[in-house]
């Protein structure tokens, strides 16, 4: 690997240098994707700007209502940080089966985010939480919705001289239960295979009383919300069990919403497969604890 | 070009040039002839370059050592105490949890970290701490035998005043 | 043989595990020289090409670039096996998989040796390769390996058929009869330590000294001399701390004779360390099997009859292949006794980094097979799994029915260890849908009957030096990969000269020092190596104790040698220390150094091939594995193995137990999650720890290791090999477990969970 590395201390400065700049320099938080990248030649770098040595950039906050992470803060810090806990206990829970503890405590959110692997564990929650993410350049910040926010595979809507500062998470309705799921080859320390992550509230404008959020990971282009499974729990709530009637229905909804691949991970019938299952599973946790809080 | 680069490492700080892309792992290798720290796959994948930076477990070889300047590192030559194992090294001893002894120093610096933030794991916090520390010979048992013994040990020391 | 010994069977730290513990312990990547420079290797991107030329001056020319060199520069061959030399350290005219070294750069940095890599222009002429066992067979015209032998006998490497019995009868006769199909993936050893190596030459003696991590010195040793044609007593190979092999490491790399040919070139120290992906490439790990079984059996559990067709798919180049092939049928006809027994195999050449040895080298696919059948076999006469195999254990001092000697025999007291503490009798078959408990067995030799290439001489010596300050040294060959030979030796020793373990120092690993050893492989070390060193010990001993005697007036048989010292037993507060019995003897001898080997007695079935599969002394294992598995998601988890091991006698029940739970690891890993897969092209998918996945310590349950001793009559104090037995039976341990929950037979390696959900759903397809 050969790059020149700067490390500013203001955002000002690390945007000055990004600005004009053009691909070959990059921002670098802890390097856990962009070292690999670059050892193995995916990416070539001429210079790095590592972000971590901004305070502003490593707060987690309450700001108006909304949990502001910033894009430089380290996984693991989220994973145990109280207020994450309680605002958006999903992206926890997401963030707690991701990687190894080395890697959540040498990886940020902003990295994680901008990677934009389709597998990303960050981002079923983030879809569900209605997050927005705060894009910033020399020009000022645009707030991005999570949904508009990845592109495909690996791409995002961050533009040459931008950089992700911030994820906002704005609170969630009262009586909000989230949970998130994994499946994976070995059970630690694996990309998804397929992931799901929901949230689940009681709503009085829907004719079932209850809205569920629901995102799937690694069975699209992007991580994406599963729509015909929402308007299905908007209708007839959410299933007791994932063998009942409503909830094979309901696996169905979710796989709608899924068009996975073959990849040497796993195939597409079997990430389809496997979605329904997690997606009825989840749906299902969130209905025992919707009635465990009444 | 390089650059001057000053790492405190177990406690002593050190001065080196170094080329901006060198990893912490290259720094203790081969320019501090600390070479208890593995590379295992250079990729993050396999935990064998595991040090500590402010108590926390990183893959040094994904941590550029510019990065990490004015942090305390540890690696496996800082746990022993003026010729004395550490609890830990001497439990992994006592308990035959070392084999081939290439994962060791890494899985050291796993284990010593988990202990440090919770020092009474449960055998499933236990797995879950060194989940990122791959070994191929010992099948983990007696690994997480050792640091059962070993927090067990430690926290009477802790209440003998010893520790 | 029974009674407690002082040292032997105790619990003592491994005599390295202190240096390893604090990071004091030198591996080979970590040893560096002055002026030293780094070693690339470029490799084939192509799985078969013709090398029309090669044009290194675009990389000679770089700045900080000392040393360039292709085939040509190492025309002469090499292999493990002395009948099937075919490799090059780098091509000469052909590359024969993706990854196949053709050129190496020594440079002042790993990045500059890359780089100038990089710049060199091989001139490719891509052939179709040969990607399968199939494909292998069906087109002998496309040699993987050209030449005469191709010319005879196509993509085959080796062929076996052996016939013991009336197959055919038993078959025939049987009341039940079971058929399958079986495969077996291809699987890496992950040793955590990639492949390194260095070498220094010093021109002016003549002299080269490659340090390395291999299993094998001595026949690298021997390789090195006829590769580099440096005569063998101008080459020093000395190993450092050693990573971990399981067989990935023994055998000549082309990273040893780079090194070295670079160094002789260059004239400065070159050193080579594998990438992670280089580890894939080089492989030499476990052979995929396509294998056919028909057992056929009586009411009463009897085997009367097995019949194993395996198709063995060897990659590349023949590594140890002749043996593979025979040790892919040879292994089989113990524990169980069978009535009669044929196996047919086959290996091939494809174009693909090529298998060799790992750990249960060759046996543990057929083994999968067979305990599987045997669990069929039970289902279908209604008899506990357990029950059948306790009934018909071929028993102890028997010979197999393929002529192999079987001496000590604990697998009896395995099942019942693993019965017992497993609770089979209370979960076998009770346990509901979901939950289910497996149970498998096997045996393994105990080091081979025969040198890799053949001779006369000790397959293990070690020389023991006893010195004045009562220090004794033992110099001996073999490399501790990790296994704990080395303080296997140190427990022998100390038990026979009566001192404490901090009294010896044992120095291996270094060609100049130590006697031949043959290597760490086919768990030969503790057998050979400890009688070798008994033997010499006990030569040491008769000499101290002739010596005292004399002057204290005794008989050597009143002497007793304890505590590092030596008393009158009958007037114990007589006594002298073990150095003042050293200067004793030294002064009517000469320097106290004596040496033992060891050979093992000629054995086998006397019939071309029976030596393969021979060994002076069985270790027999037994498994339970209980699982759940989720019949939505088809994922497998395994919640706790009882594994009981007959090491004979446990020199030291730590190390015991750790090489047993090591085993069922690396065979859990291969039954769940392991697989090396090639694409169209035959590039490996996945060349990387992200994608090749190993089990974590998440993924591997409590593993209960039981030491069963039947006290072998010919091993060190009655101990036998612990370190490859212990695999086999996991995996199928596993799968007849899976069947207990779920009702479904797994034939293929690893069992994933598509293919688990998959066999689930087919298998209500049939009940529907």
């Amino acid at each position: 690997m050969r790059f020149h590395y700067h490390r500013p201390a203001t955002l000002g400065e690390a945007l000055e240098l990004l600005a004009g700049a053009g691909p070959a320099r990059r921002p670098i938080a802890y390097g856990s994707d962009l070292l690999v990248w670059t050892k193995t030649g995916t990416r070539r770098p001429d210079d790095v700007v590592d972000l971590t040595g901004i305070p502003e950039l490593l707060r987690i906050e309450e700001i108006d209502g909304d949990l502001v992470i910033g894009a430089g803060a380290r996984l693991a810090d989220l994973g145990r940080h109280p207020l994450v806990r309680e605002h958006c206990p999903v992206l926890a829970k997401s963030v707690a089966v991701m990687g190894s503890v080395q890697l959540r405590e040498g990886a940020s959110l902003g990295g994680n985010v901008c990677t934009a692997s389709p597998a990303g564990d960050t981002a079923p929650a983030l879809l569900v939480a209605e997050a927005r993410m705060l894009v910033t350049s020399t020009k000022g910040t645009r707030h991005v919705p999570a949904r508009d926010f990845y592109t495909g595979p690996g791409t995002t809507v961050v533009g040459p001289g931008e950089v992700l500062t911030a994820v906002a998470l704005p609170r969630l309705p009262p009586g909000t239960v989230g949970t998130f799921r994994k499946g994976s080859r070995r059970a630690a320390v694996d990309l998804a295979l397929v992931s799901v992550a929901g949230v689940a509230f009681p709503d009085a404008a829907a004719p079932s009383g209850v809205a569920l959020r629901l995102a799937l990971g690694a069975v699209a282009p992007t991580p994406v919300r599963a729509a015909p499974a929402e308007d299905l729990v908007r209708c007839a709530g959410l299933p007791e069990s994932p063998d009942d009637e409503l909830g094979c229905t309901f696996a169905a909804a979710a796989r709608s919403a899924a068009r996975p691949i073959d990849d040497v991970r796993a195939t597409a019938a079997y990430r389809l497969e496997l979605v329904g299952v997690l997606a009825a599973r989840v749906a299902a946790e969130l209905r025992a604890a919707l009635e465990a809080n009444r | 070009m390089k650059v001057l680069c000053t790492l405190d490492v177990n406690g002593r700080r050190h001065e080196l040039a170094i080329e901006p892309a060198t990893t912490l792992l290259e720094a203790l290798r081969d320019h501090l002839g600390l070479t208890g720290t593995k590379r295992g796959c250079d990729l993050g994948d396999c935990g064998a370059c595991t040090v500590l930076i402010d108590g926390a477990p990183r893959l040094s070889c994904l941590t550029l050592a510019l990065a990490v300047q004015g942090r305390a590192i540890t690696t496996v030559e800082g746990l022993e105490d003026r010729g004395r194992m550490h609890a830990l090294q001497d439990a992994f001893d006592r308990h035959g949890a070392i084999q081939c002894g290439f994962c060791t120093p890494g899985m050291l610096l796993s284990v010593k970290a988990l202990l440090d933030r919770n020092p009474t794991p449960s055998e499933s916090e236990i797995r879950e701490g060194i989940a990122g520390n791959l070994c191929r010979c010992t099948g983990y048992q007696k690994i997480v035998d050792a640091v059962s013994d070993a927090a067990a040990e430690l926290a009477s020391a802790r209440e003998r005043g010893d520790a | 043989m029974s009674g407690q010994h002082r040292v032997v069977g105790q619990r003592h730290r491994k005599i390295d595990g202190r240096a390893k513990a604090t990071g004091r312990a030198r591996y080979t990547a970590d040893l560096s020289l002055p002026g030293m420079l780094h070693a690339k290797i470029l490799r084939s991107p192509y799985a078969s090409a013709r090398i029309r030329g090669i044009d290194t001056s675009a990389a000679e020319v770089l700045d900080g670039v000392h040393g360039v060199i292709t085939g040509a520069d190492l025309p002469e061959t090499y292999g493990i096996i002395v009948w099937t030399r075919d490799e090059h350290p780098l091509c000469v005219d052909r590359a024969s998989y993706v990854g196949d070294g053709v050129a190496a750069v020594a440079a002042e940095t790993v990045e500059l040796a890359e780089l100038a890599c990089r710049r060199i222009k091989v001139d490719y002429e891509p052939l179709e390769p040969v990607l399968s066992f199939d494909d292998a067979i069906a087109r002998p015209q496309d040699a993987v390996r050209p030449g005469e032998r191709a010319e005879k006998h196509g993509n085959v490497t080796k062929s076996v058929t052996l016939s013991f019995g009336d197959v055919d009868g038993g078959l025939r006769t049987a009341d039940v009869r079971v058929e399958g199909e079986y495969s077996f993936e291809n699987t890496n050893h992950v040793s955590i330590e990639p492949h390194a190596a260095l070498a220094d030459y010093d021109a002016a003696a003549g002299v080269l000294t490659l340090w390395s991590c291999t299993q094998v010195p001595h026949y690298l040793h021997r390789e090195l001399s006829r590769v580099l044609g440096l005569d063998q007593s101008r080459i020093r190979v000395v190993q450092p701390a050693i990573g971990a092999g399981f067989g990935g490491k023994s055998e000549p790399f082309d990273l040893e004779f780079v090194v070295s040919k670079l160094a002789m070139v260059t004239g400065r120290p070159v050193r080579l360390v594998y990438s992670r992906e280089e580890v894939f490439l080089a492989h030499r790990g476990r052979h995929p099997m396509r294998m056919r079984f028909e057992v056929g059996a009586r009411r009463d559990g009897t085997i009367t009859a097995v019949r194993a067709r395996n198709e063995l798919d060897g990659g590349a180049y023949s590594s140890f292949g002749l043996v593979t092939t025979y040790y892919s049928g040879q292994l089989l006809p113990a524990p169980v006794k069978l009535g009669a027994y044929e196996f047919s195999s086959t290996r091939v050449f494809t174009n693909k980094p090529a298998c060799g040895a790992k750990r249960g080298h060759g046996s543990v696919q057929p083994r999968f097979a067979f305990e599987c059948m045997l669990d069929e076999v039970a289902d279908a006469i209604g008899m506990d799994p357990i029950e059948l195999r306790r009934r018909h254990d071929i028993g102890s001092n028997v010979r197999t029915i393929n002529g192999q000697r079987i001496t000590s025999n604990g697998m009896v007291q395995c099942l019942d260890a693993v019965e017992r503490t497993s609770g089979w009798k209370e979960k076998f078959r009770k346990l509901g849908r979901g939950r289910g408990i497996g149970v498998a067995t096997s045996m393994y030799i105990t080091g081979t009957n025969y040198p890799i290439y053949p001779n006369e001489m000790p397959q293990s010596s070690v020389t023991i030096k006893a010195d004045r300050s009562g220090r004794v040294t033992v110099l001996c060959g073999a490399s501790d990969i990790g296994q704990g030979s080395d303080s296997a030796l140190a427990v022998i020793v100390a038990e026979v000269l009566g001192l404490d373990l901090a009294d010896i120092a044992v120095r291996t690993q270094d060609t100049d020092l130590c006697p031949v050893d043959l290597g760490s492989y086919s768990s030969r070390v503790t057998f050979m190596c400890g009688n070798a060193a008994l033997d010499a010990a006990r030569q040491i001993e008769a000499l101290l104790r002739k010596h005292v005697a004399a002057e204290w007036a005794c008989a050597p048989d009143d002497l007793v040698l304890d505590g590092s010292r030596v008393f009158l037993r009958q007037d114990t507060g007589r006594s002298a220390s073990f150095a003042d019995a050293v200067w004793l003897a030294e002064a009517a001898e000469g320097p106290l150094v004596r040496s033992g080997g060891y050979k093992t007695p000629k054995l086998g079935g006397d019939y071309r091939g029976g030596t393969i599969g021979a060994s002076p002394a069985y270790s027999f294992t037994a498994h339970v594995a209980e699982v759940v598995v989720d019949e939505a998601t088809g994922f497998v988890e395994v919640v706790k193995v009882w594994a009981a091991h007959d090491c004979g006698t446990a020199i030291n029940p730590t190390i015991v137990e750790g090489q047993v739970q090591g085993s069922v690891y690396m065979g859990l890993g291969e039954a769940l999650l392991e697989a090396q897969v090639y694409d169209e092209k035959g590039r490996l998918t996945c060349p990387n720890l992200v994608d090749y996945k190993v089990p974590t310590a998440v993924d591997t349950p409590e593993i209960e290791a039981i030491v069963v001793e039947s006290h072998d009559p010919e091993g060190p104090f009655g101990a036998k090999e612990a370190g490859e037995g212990p695999l086999h039976p996991i995996i199928p341990a596993i799968a007849n477990a899976i069947h207990d929950a779920v009702g479904i037979r797994l034939r293929q390696i690893p069992f994933h969970p598509a293919r688990v959900l998959a066999a689930i759903e087919a298998s209500r397809e049939v009940v529907k």
